[in-house]
């Protein structure tokens, strides 16, 4: 089901009368056949798959959480981490992994005869084996406690808002406000509900959706002169930005309308000031994943720099293919870690918090040059494949100012949209939740319904998909 | 829901909440008010209610429309229409009434209206007194093959414009579709929405050219009558005989290349199904150059899609006389 859908719209109100009403196990049963519901719409088989996931994890995790034997406790982890990763690796890499040993034999003259398997995604897969995964080694750790029950649980892996694209949700974070049963929501909720899934409608069918025909014009042009290119990578930035980070703020919105808070997930990326700092600020519910159960477990900063720069290379190399099975997007991530690595030696150890963006020549000379970077990035995300991306980055630097397939009004949509972004990543800088908590409450209303209009009136037409959902 | 902040902020959040309805509210009766008297299926629907005298009354979607189009001007324009100030037959070229032809009353829409779009108009004629005997469909090619998905996607012309509380009932008994019912509903009575048409994708579109939905035609490669035309052809004609009135339905031209070259034979054939309905001239491929997209022609060669009407009208029911 997707939140830009009518049918959305009718299945939102029913399932929170249910969760505004309902307390305890009645609670949390309403919210697991809800998410179930809203997760089934789309393709119920894949229900199975979800629901055996979350059993495998809440055995697991009860297992090692009372065992003492330290063997014990590891072989329910690797049971765990073999499941999850199995079925992960064979839904979404199966075929990546067999069209790459076919282009293998095939330089070697053999016969290219490997069948590619017929497997369909399920939708959030690499979302929800995350988020399960991550409270198996938790509980292995120690650092959380097991559910208190199987139903809690399932309603932590399955919760609706977040279920399909994040944000990935810790179990430290998430299950006790599931534990509690019905939670009220606060004034303060309320009102950053209001601002989450009004500026996320805005940031995804005003600005991601509009963007999107230019961005699919540029690429599937054969040879776009480099201005071309630059246009349609930037386009490209905005709509993944307003695609994503607004999938994210309805979904936080929705949740805290149930009284449940979900973490941050993106804050005013494009105002980043570094490769880091723009990896504190882009799905940061992936990137502290990737930190904390991949950099640090590979020995993080430990071990001097050589080893240093090579956990950082390989979380960013297995980030890349997170998202997607092509070799696109692991050059992506060895590309980011490049960034990194880079950035490292240029400026030494980057603060460990977001830097807060100031309006000085440095600060935007710096944030400047990041957007740069990030956008070539994108191009690399964006290609079809390598010899698009390998033909792109030739007319760039081959024909910069070429503006051959560019089309006059672009540069006009592109300012709109991508203005927008920035004003709205401005706004958002300082208070990412309550932008508006300073204004008065008939400005706040009228803000919010300046951008109910853009939405309904100059929204993109159409339901859909949000990107992410592919991964 | 019980809150557990402060009543301050409780307060301030009703207000935030009142202000954003009563902005919402103003801006829905803005737009109500400039846009709604305007939109195609809108202004055939007002003229529906209203008696005419003609014997012969001719539907059909845009191509059809070329014969007879109503005003669509400025929003300007559209609140004078409203306020009576503007005639609402006088079209953009400032030519005032009459229509193309004397003998026939001119209700066509365009395919977004869809078969059912144009039951419903008939339905409202002749509860308005009206009482053609001849019924008059004209269809651009592949028209009839239009299901309710697709680029021409019927939201923009049938959910939008039918959507009293009487047709949406209506079609629902017949269908049984909720989510049908739901953009009925939710696209009807919402002016906002209604506006992203005219007001929003025009604005866009200059933006963000978007590109043009591929013809009529080629959304259904079999070119055979769909499920949801059938049906609609069905009830037609069911209304027609119930008022003693008879159903004529005419295939437009098209461009040359545009269409199967047995494209005619195939919609006879379709045609078969229903006896009663008398079927037009056999389907002549035009010159591509004088069509803007296929099936709709470029403003200075409308004259000839009239000729092409009047001499089909002619043909098809020569016991009308010309005035």
């Amino acid at each position: 089901m997707l939140f830009n859908s009518l049918v959305f719209l009718a299945f939102l109100p029913v399932a929170l009368i249910g969760a505004l009403t309902l307390r305890g196990n009645a609670w949390r049963g309403w919210v697991l056949v809800a998410s179930y519901v809203f997760y089934g719409y789309w393709d119920p088989r894949f229900l199975i798959l979800i629901a055996g996931s979350t059993v495998l994890d809440y055995v697991c995790a009860s297992r090692i959480a009372a065992s003492d034997s330290a063997p014990a406790r590891k072989r329910w982890l690797l049971l765990s981490l073999v499941v999850n990763l199995g079925v992960l690796a064979y839904f979404k890499y199966a075929n990546f992994f067999l069209d790459s040993l076919d282009t293998v034999l095939a330089r070697f003259g053999s016969s290219t005869a490997a069948t590619r398997l017929d497997i369909v995604l399920p939708v959030g897969i690499s979302f929800y084996t995350f988020q399960t995964l991550s409270y198996t080694i938790d509980v292995y750790r120690g650092d959380t406690k097991p559910a208190k029950s199987l139903l809690s649980f399932a309603t932590y892996v399955a919760f609706f808002p977040q279920l399909v694209a994040g944000p990935i949700e810790r179990s430290s974070r998430l299950l006790p406000q599931i534990e509690e049963g019905r939670v009220r929501p606060t004034a303060l909720q309320l009102d950053e509900a209001l601002w989450l899934i009004a500026v996320g409608f805005a940031k995804k069918v005003f600005i991601a959706d509009n963007l999107a025909p230019i961005v699919s014009q540029v690429f599937k042009q054969e040879h776009p002169g480099g201005l071309t290119v630059m246009v349609g990578t930037v386009a490209f930035a905005f709509q993944i930005y307003g695609d994503f980070s607004g999938y994210s703020d309805i979904a936080r919105g929705v949740s805290k309308l149930m009284g449940v808070d979900l973490m941050l997930n993106f804050h005013s990326p494009y105002l980043a000031s570094g490769p880091a700092d723009f990896w504190r600020r882009w799905h940061i519910s992936l990137s502290t994943w990737l930190r904390d159960y991949l950099y640090i477990p590979l020995g993080g900063n430990r071990g001097g720099t050589v080893r240093m720069y090579r956990n950082l290379s390989i979380t960013m190399l297995l980030g890349g293919l997170w998202h997607g099975a092509a070799w696109t997007f692991v050059i992506w991530g060895a590309y980011q870690g490049v960034l990194l690595i880079a950035e490292r030696l240029v400026y030494g150890k980057p603060p460990p918090h977001p830097a807060r963006f100031r309006l000085s020549p440095l600060t935007l000379f710096r944030t400047a040059v990041t957007f740069v970077f990030v956008c070539y990035g994108w191009l690399i995300f964006r290609a079809q494949d390598v010899h698009q991306l390998w033909a792109l980055t030739r007319g760039l630097v081959a024909h910069p100012l070429s503006t051959a397939g560019l089309t006059k009004p672009w540069l006009l949509a592109l300012l709109v949209f991508g203005g927008s972004a920035m004003l709205i990543q401005a706004a958002e800088e300082g208070a990412p939740e309550r932008p508006l908590r300073s204004i008065r409450p008939v400005w706040r209303g009228l803000i919010l319904a300046v951008l109910t209009y853009a939405v309904l009136i100059l929204g993109a037409p159409g339901d859909s998909q949000f990107i992410y959902f592919q991964f | 829901m019980t809150l557990s902040s402060s009543t301050s902020s409780s307060k301030a959040i009703l207000r935030t909440l009142a202000t954003f309805g009563l902005f919402c509210a103003l801006t829905e009766a803005f737009i109500q008010l400039t846009l709604h008297p305007a939109d195609l299926a809108d202004i055939r629907q007002a003229q529906a209610t209203t008696r005419f005298s003609q014997s012969c009354l001719v539907l059909g979607d845009s191509v059809a429309n070329q014969l007879a189009p109503p005003i669509d001007g400025s929003p300007i324009r559209r609140f004078a229409v409203r306020l009576g100030k503007a005639s609402r037959l006088k079209d953009e070229r400032g030519s005032a009434g009459p229509e193309l032809d004397a003998r026939c009353a001119f209700l066509t829409t365009t395919a977004g209206a869809t078969r059912i779009g144009d039951l419903l108009l008939l339905e409202r004629a002749f509860d308005a007194g009206s009482a053609p005997t001849e019924i008059h469909l004209v269809l651009s090619a592949g028209g009839w093959s239009l299901g309710r998905d697709g680029n021409w996607n019927f939201d923009d012309g049938f959910a939008q414009r039918f959507s009293s509380p009487g047709q949406i009932a209506e079609i629902y008994s017949i269908e049984h579709d909720l989510g049908l019912l739901g953009r009925q509903i939710a696209l009807g009575w919402l002016p906002s929405l209604r506006a992203r048409g005219p007001y929003g994708q025009r604005l866009l579109s200059s933006l963000v050219p978007r590109p043009a939905p591929p013809p009529l035609g080629l959304e259904n490669p079999n070119w055979s009558l769909s499920a949801w035309n059938r049906d609609a052809l069905a009830r037609i004609l069911r209304v027609t005989e119930a008022h003693h009135a008879k159903l004529y339905v005419h295939f437009a031209p098209y461009a040359r290349g545009n269409a199967p070259t047995d494209v005619g034979s195939r919609w006879k054939h379709a045609m078969t199904e229903f006896p009663a309905a008398t079927v037009g001239s056999s389907p002549e491929a035009w010159d591509p150059e004088l069509f803007r997209d296929g099936i709709h022609l470029q403003p200075q060669h409308e004259p000839l899609i009239a000729t092409w009407f009047l001499k089909e009208l002619d043909a098809t029911s020569p016991q009308t006389k010309r005035p």
